[in-house]
């Protein structure tokens, strides 16, 4: 197994569908991402073939089961788990959102919202320290794309973002993409909120497709990225600088070609930014 | 303003409830701010709908034989309604669904397909077995350096996961006919008698093999882990036990075994 290191560069999310081509064609890809909920079996070939990716490329592991947002405290059956498969594979990242999906232990599977108050800020912030202490490792956190807003949040987003790293120094995932979504179903401008990100602590990017619904957009992961949040990606490395990206893509899941010609975009915007710095 | 708590409590009844008496998805939306182009139902209705989309996806992947065999529609139908029955209890998403077969057993709009729960029974063994524990199979060496006293206390094991299953149907080629790939004109003769099945995982293969009638009582005895010695005894009129022994461990459908103490 590959000892630990800095993963850099732009990424892709492992899908089942996709185990066979990157096994047999070994795509030059930095890093892949897998979605940790899915390996929490006792066994069988999802565990053997995670186990072959990892040793041939950098992981990182992203989930949505701590569900950080919830009023449940941590659920320690699953935080064990995810230490043991920690452990096993030694992801480079470990990462969940800024969301809950789950209450009184009754799961609903998808990350939903909650209001920006100081309620919720104690919240999150203990049940990450619970998790950090636990991992013994950073948390990384992501943002949401949200549908609705609460009308007494006390905060936007930006700033609770800040405060939950003041309290716990866990450590960011910006999703472009999210932001993006967010900032047009809500009205607010992106670039301000990428402007108030604490960005020495931004440790890794997605990018994704949404869905333009008419009403709303829907951050469906079944898209080519839009060249609004390609642009949007451009600015915002300017504050995060060239960090690691990532191409999540959960919906009709395409060839893996699709995948790589987003990933090698993004690269070419890593790049350009690199050269940039360099010159300046 | 309202707790978290009160908050997440309306807002999963909000997902749940009966649409026909919204009170949850009415008090939540008292707490939403104004969007000119969604009312606060279509802000929830957002949520609620990726949610029983999801879960509809994650039943449909465990069980794709009963989807092909009822259609997209019907499957969507019949899984809100097992989703609205049934909460996850478990953040490990291929932990829902277990259910379901007996969900279908009692859904009146499924009547006519009389096979469809065995068929989802036997889809949801495929699933547990293709997850569970990794083994490596019964080390018959180690047999031999059993004490008498050891033997007096063995018990065997089946392969972890694997699952006994008896049908009216002949479910197996139901499942085999529906596979990709597999498709073809066949007829399959509903009547052609009851079948018993152990669903199990070699190394990274899936087998669902057809049994005997001696095979199925044999293992049956072994899954209720019984000491071996007192299957021999109790059952030596009617099983031939030194014959179904090699011949289960030979398939490898006991896959362990260990001492009671
Ligand atoms: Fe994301």
């Amino acid at each position: 197994m590959k000892a630990t290191q800095q993963i850099s560069g732009a990424g892709i999310g492992l899908r089942t569908q996709h185990y066979q081509t990157i096994l047999e064609s070994r795509p030059d890809v930095p890093w892949f991402e897998v979605l940790t909920d899915n390996y929490m079996g006792a066994g069988g070939l999802p565990l053997y073939h995670l186990e072959q990716v990892r040793d041939i490329y950098p992981i990182s592991f992203h989930g949505v089961g701590l569900s950080l947002g919830s009023a449940d405290p941590v659920n320690l059956k699953y935080l064990t788990k995810l230490k043991q498969l920690i452990e096993r594979y030694q992801p480079e990242h470990v990462s969940d959102h800024l969301a809950w999906v789950s209450l009184n232990n009754h799961y609903a599977h998808e990350l939903l919202p909650f209001p920006y108050t100081q309620e919720a800020l104690s919240l999150i912030s203990e049940k990450i320290n619970t998790v950090q202490d636990y991992l013994g490792r950073a948390l990384i956190v992501e943002n949401p794309s949200t549908y609705l807003d609460f009308n007494y949040s006390e905060m936007p987003e930006w700033q609770f973002i800040q405060e939950i790293v003041n309290k716990t120094g866990c450590d960011l995932l910006m999703d472009i993409n999210n932001i993006y979504v967010s900032a047009m179903n809500h009205n607010f401008n992106p670039l301000e909120y990428i402007a108030n990100i604490p960005c020495q602590h931004v440790k890794e990017i997605h990018l994704a497709g949404y869905e333009d619904k008419g009403t709303h957009l829907y951050d469906t992961h079944g898209y080519r990225i839009h060249k609004e949040v390609w642009s949007l990606y451009e600015k915002a490395l300017t504050y995060f600088k060239a960090t690691p990206t990532l191409i999540e893509w959960d919906t009709d899941i395409p060839d893996f070609s699709v995948l790589l010609e987003e990933a090698d975009k993004a690269q070419l915007y890593l790049n350009k930014y690199e050269q940039q710095e360099q010159y300046a | 303003m309202i707790s978290i708590q009160s908050m997440q409590t309306l807002f999963m009844n909000a997902i749940f409830e009966n649409l026909e008496k919204p009170v949850a998805t009415n008090e939540l939306g008292k707490h939403l701010t104004y969007n000119e182009r969604l009312s606060v139902d279509e802000q929830i209705s957002i949520y609620r709908d990726s949610v029983f989309g999801g879960l509809i996806m994650a039943l449909q992947e465990i069980y794709p034989v009963c989807h092909k065999l009822v259609g997209q529609d019907f499957f969507d139908f019949m899984a809100t309604q097992y989703i609205n029955k049934h909460q996850s209890l478990s953040p490990d998403l291929t932990d829902y669904g277990e259910h379901l077969a007996n969900f279908i057993s009692h859904f009146k709009q499924a009547d006519s397909l009389l096979y469809l729960s065995d068929v989802a029974c036997l889809e949801w063994a495929w699933h547990r077995a293709f997850h569970a524990r990794d083994h490596s199979g019964l080390n018959i060496n180690k047999l031999n350096f059993l004490s008498e006293e050891q033997q007096e206390n063995l018990v065997f094991k089946l392969p972890p996961g694997s699952a006994l299953i008896s049908s009216d149907y002949p479910i197996h080629k139901i499942w085999n006919a529906n596979q990709q790939g597999n498709e073809n004109d066949d007829v399959i003769d509903l009547d052609e008698g009851s079948v018993k099945l152990l669903v199990w995982r070699k190394k990274f293969d899936m087998h669902i093999d057809l049994l005997q009638e001696d095979e199925w009582a044999f293992l049956n005895k072994i899954n209720q882990q019984e000491k071996f010695n007192y299957i021999c005894e109790t059952d030596e009129q009617s099983l031939d036990i030194a014959l179904l022994l090699p011949q289960c461990v030979k398939q490898g459908w006991i896959a362990d075994f260990y001492i009671f103490e």
